[in-house]
């Protein structure tokens, strides 16, 4: 059962100069997204700067609107809703940000803070309040007693970053976006705080967005993971099938960048990928496969055709010409040497031309 | 039970945290001393009736036959022209000076802090209205346009006040509205919003509370220059008239027995001075806290 | 100075801090050195002191800071003991740092060119005055540009920080520490501020060049798979002290210490397993615990952990750790109770 989707969503920011604000030009942050995050289930989107995960993120949560496309949470479009019909909606979807320093306004102590959705949405006595601060804050593993009257600069990192969890927390919703909760964090406090999330998944019945840029992160977190580059998803799997078989030539350069600590890590990844060149603007996308100026494996092709997602394997999908079956799928060279594209074992249907495929299912 | 010893936590934090900003400001000479400053001035200012030698000198009163006196065991600080103490006219100028200062600054305030506040976060056209009108009024030098409005109005100490707080207002609205506009892209005013909270309660309740720092020390130092303002337009004959003992009236009135009974004038003006250096060192002190606080919590320390 | 000896040789260094709650003592005896072309790292996580080490050791600690005891030997001179004017000729010329954030480190209203060229001519003189810089300066400015793979160096003279992507700007950074011509480099959190792409790359030539100029280098960084793919040697540091020194091969292969143990569990693999973490939080400086300052979150505490501190000793040719799960770690004689 799903219950967020984003179909289609577009988000450019315009770039405006003078005194008029003419409008000069655009950046394109999210540039044509479907994604489907199934109830319970966590999914990673993975990208580096500039790839748009964090806007995404943003605008299924309803703090940005899309330029265009959809935003359905649990069967109901939130696209164009206003503030006032989102309210009751706003309850049931958070977003625990990325670094606590700032997530958490200095100024105000604990206690404060996690009572504030509360409050905003007017919702109980304040000794009913008083009572799920408590609550909360025990469910983060933070006694209350020693917690309640602090101000934010008297906590670690780690700590701030449970009190956010509690804030998202307190008004019992469904769906929480994660963007990346543990990357301010030292690795040991990131394994705490990721074992606090899985627990509350499991107790709460949540599902989560994870947004990240640690792929060894995701791998241990995620069930299903959609990367991302230049505001469009280029590769989108099942954990497994994505460590197994990255598809996408930019999947498999981030994979064999990433500095592992053991062998088998090593050996894991593929031969040694150095991407040439800068990550380019988002706003003067490459034309084509916005990647094709930094693709090792690029066809002639490359720069002038825009590739959909095509399925490279059970709701494996990928953005690349080299599984397209009008270039003779070659696939990428080396490891990966992916099967035939067709029907898949699950049944999924390889997508109508011209358009995006669904996400994960 | 267990919330009656929580809120025992509660003034406990609070009055450690009270302790350690003590400390923090103990740290430097000048900063206490310039709170000394201060506070002996409220303290004049509070008790003056009590502390001036001779509390009826503070009004119209005449003595001839004592006008011009050098400072003697009998006047401390001399005489002026009409025969009044003059250390007794200082005290009860230094209750003028400060419940002038307070209430052109609470105008002040209470006009240019809210224009800032609108402004920056609402922004738009209005913000631009807002700004534009800051704007012209900042580019006109706040004794000029004092003296415009006194001069318009009849002169007396109440009008000089208005006319302060009119020129004074938008140095509030353009510190604010900076504020606002880098405080309004920070996360947890986000996170507000992804909570669901409106404008209003994020403008007062996120980002006001962080502003305040800048405008508190920018108060106490405006203080200083508010009371010289004030002064400078009681002197010019735009304020205080005589035989209030405001400061800069009374450095007026003494102006004319320079330098042979140097007294009259050279007093008051020293008070006017030590007065600002009191505020502006206690502003000093108060903006060194306030930083430390705001690094310590960037350090994440 | 001999060949065998290291380059740079910190001895049982102790630095306290003075705060309004009391006496920190953060940096309580630690021992590490960095031989001639030898990349070491120096790993731990926050508020565990390895920044304030580098700092102790350029000279830059702040006013609050008190170096209580032990020396930071560096080609046969204690650095402690030097004046602030002879530390400044060591500083920049002889030992430099890479900065850690490549979008604050710069100077946002100076050429990228100016900004080298400044550091070319303080290595001339003690004082610089109003020189410009002259063709030869310029040449070296190139040179090393030419060194940290910019593209277009000469173009890159007249380059704003402000337009430069990120790992351009930290290629600069390096370009800075290396345009001295410094026989030790400090990379501090090296790359932690970049994607991950781009920081292989940066990380990935700069071992290359340090290999070819025979640079030695101290990482300080907590990320655990930069460390091993940067370093020869391993220092894992924990509340002020070091906890287990190995060649970065050994340490991966296996950890001593409780603490490396956990930290190394805790990363994320792509092999799809993660540990959960070390219960408790880092120590309290200015109430440590009064031996060994890991034992309140260690799962193999023993009674003498809390009596007597263990001893940084070897376990294994070319390791050593201070734990008393090791025998040679607790040395009851020459125990250093803090001061």
């Amino acid at each position: 059962m799903v219950l967020v989707e984003a179909d289609g969503v577009v988000k450019h920011f315009p770039i405006t100069r003078g005194l008029l604000r003419r409008r000069v030009g655009e950046v394109r942050a999210v540039d044509g997204v479907s994604l489907a995050i199934p109830k319970g289930a966590t999914v990673a989107l993975v990208g580096e700067t500039g790839s748009g995960k964090t806007t995404l993120g943003k605008i299924i949560v309803r703090l940005l609107r899309p330029t265009a496309g959809r935003v359905v949470f649990d069967g109901r479009d939130i696209t164009a809703l206003d503030e006032a019909a989102l309210r009751p909606i706003r309850r049931q979807m958070q977003i625990v940000f990325q670094n606590p320093a700032s997530s958490l306004n200095p100024r105000r102590r604990v206690r404060e803070i996690v009572e504030e959705p509360l409050v905003v949405h007017r919702l109980g006595t304040p000794r009913e309040r008083w009572r799920r601060v408590h609550e909360l804050l025990e469910r983060v593993e933070l006694p209350p007693r020693d917690f309640l009257f602090r101000y934010p600069h008297a906590l670690s990192g780690g700590q701030r970053q449970r009190v956010a969890i509690a804030r998202a927390l307190a008004l019992a919703p469904r769906f929480i976006v994660l963007d990346e909760p543990t990357s301010a964090l030292d690795v040991s406090v990131q394994a705490k705080i990721i074992a606090l999330l899985r627990r509350l998944q499991r107790e709460l019945d949540l599902t989560y967005l994870m947004i990240s840029h640690d792929l060894s992160l995701v791998r241990n977190v995620a069930d299903a993971i959609a990367v991302m580059y230049l505001g469009k998803i280029v590769e989108m799997a099942p954990t497994e099938a994505l460590f197994a078989r990255p598809a996408h030539p930019y999947t498999r350069a981030l994979l064999s960048a990433i500095p592992t600590v053991s062998d088998e890590e090593s050996a894991l990844i593929p031969e040694k990928i150095t991407l040439g060149g800068e990550v380019p603007s988002a706003a003067r996308v490459p034309p084509g496969c916005s990647f094709h100026p930094r693709c090792y494996a690029r066809l002639d092709a490359c720069d002038r055709v825009v590739p959909d997602l095509l399925r490279v394997g059970p709701d494996h999908h990928a953005r690349c010409i080299l599984y397209d079956r009008a270039f003779g799928a070659p696939g990428l060279p080396g490891r990966t040497r992916v099967s035939e594209v067709s029907a898949g074992v699950l049944g999924a249907d390889p997508p109508p031309a011209g358009r995006d495929a669904h996400g994960v299912d | 039970m267990a919330e009656a010893a929580i809120s025992g936590d509660l003034r406990a934090t609070r009055a450690q945290e009270w302790r350690k900003m003590w400390f923090r400001f103990r740290q430097s000479t000048l900063s206490v001393a310039g709170l000394a400053v201060v506070g002996l001035m409220v303290a004049a200012a509070l008790l003056a009736p009590f502390v001036a030698p001779y509390p009826q000198h503070a009004g119209s009163f005449v003595d001839f036959a004592h006008a011009l006196q050098p400072p003697s065991s009998r006047n401390l600080l001399g005489t002026d022209d009409a025969g009044r103490d003059i250390l007794s006219r200082i005290i009860f100028g230094a209750r003028i000076s400060l419940v002038l200062g307070a209430v052109v600054l609470i105008l002040a305030v209470g006009i240019g802090v809210p224009l800032g506040l609108v402004a920056g976060y609402w922004g738009g056209r209005v913000g631009d209205v807002i700004m534009r009108i800051t704007d012209i009024f900042l580019a006109i030098p706040p004794i000029a346009l004092a003296l415009a409005v006194t001069a318009a109005l009849r002169p007396n100490l109440t009008n000089a006040m208005i006319a302060i707080a009119f020129a004074w207002w938008p140095w509030y609205t353009r510190l604010v509205y900076g504020q606002v506009l880098s405080l309004k892209e920070e996360q947890f005013v986000e996170a507000s919003r992804g909570l669901g909270a409106g404008p209003w309660r994020i403008a007062f309740r996120e980002i006001l509370p962080n502003a305040w720092s800048p405008i508190l020390v920018k108060i106490t130092l405006d203080m200083g220059f508010v009371i010289l303002t004030a002064s400078g337009l009681s002197y010019l004959g735009f304020g205080a008239q005589p035989p209030t003992p405001e400061w800069g009236t009374m450095i007026a009135e003494g102006r004319a027995y320079l330098p042979g009974s140097w007294w009259a004038a050279t007093f008051p003006g020293l008070a006017i001075f030590i007065a600002v250096l009191g505020f502006n060192l206690l502003g000093d002190g108060l903006r060194d806290v306030f930083d430390v606080q705001i690094e310590q919590w960037r350090a994440g320390s | 100075m001999t060949r065998t000896e290291p380059l740079l040789a910190v001895s049982d260094l102790a630095i306290h801090f003075r705060t309004y709650e009391g006496r920190a003592r953060v940096i309580n005896g630690v021992t590490l050195d960095v031989g001639r072309g030898e990349s070491v790292a120096l790993v731990g996580e926050t508020g565990c002191g390895k920044s304030v080490t580098a700092k102790a050791i350029l000279g830059l600690l702040p006013a609050n800071a008190e170096v209580v005891s032990g020396r930071i030997v560096f080609k046969g001179q204690d650095l402690l003991r030097l004046s602030e004017d002879e530390l400044r000729r060591v500083r920049g010329r002889q030992i430099a740092m890479i900065f850690q954030d490549p979008s604050t480190a710069l100077n946002p209203v100076f050429t990228v060119g100016r900004q080298l060229a400044d550091i070319v001519m303080w290595q001339g003189a003690d004082r610089v005055g109003w020189r410009r810089p002259d063709q030869a300066v310029w040449r070296r400015c190139v040179e090393v540009l030419r060194m940290v793979r910019v593209p277009d160096p000469e173009g890159m003279l007249a380059r704003y920080p402000i337009e430069l992507s990120g790992g351009m700007r930290q290629r600069v950074l390096i370009a800075l520490a290396l345009i001295g011509r410094p026989e030790l480099l400090i990379a501090d959190e090296l790359g932690t501020a970049l994607d991950v792409s781009i920081q292989d790359q940066i990380l990935l030539e700069l071992r290359e060049l340090v290999r070819t100029e025979g640079l030695s280098v101290l990482y300080i960084t907590h990320n655990l798979g930069v460390a091993r793919l940067v370093s020869d040697r391993i220092y894992v540091m924990y509340g002020g002290e070091i906890a287990e020194v190995a060649a970065t091969r050994e340490m991966f292969r296996r950890q001593f210490h409780p603490y490396a143990q956990g930290l190394l569990a805790a990363v994320p693999r792509l092999t799809g397993t993660m540990g959960t973490g070390i219960e408790g939080r880092i120590p309290d400086y200015v109430a440590p615990p009064p031996a060994c300052r890991f034992a309140p979150r260690c799962t193999f505490r023993m009674a003498v952990c809390d009596r007597l501190r263990p001893h940084l000793a070897e376990v294994e040719p070319g390791r050593r750790v201070a734990c008393h799960l090791y025998p040679s770690s607790t040395v009851e004689a020459s125990s250093a109770v803090e001061a």
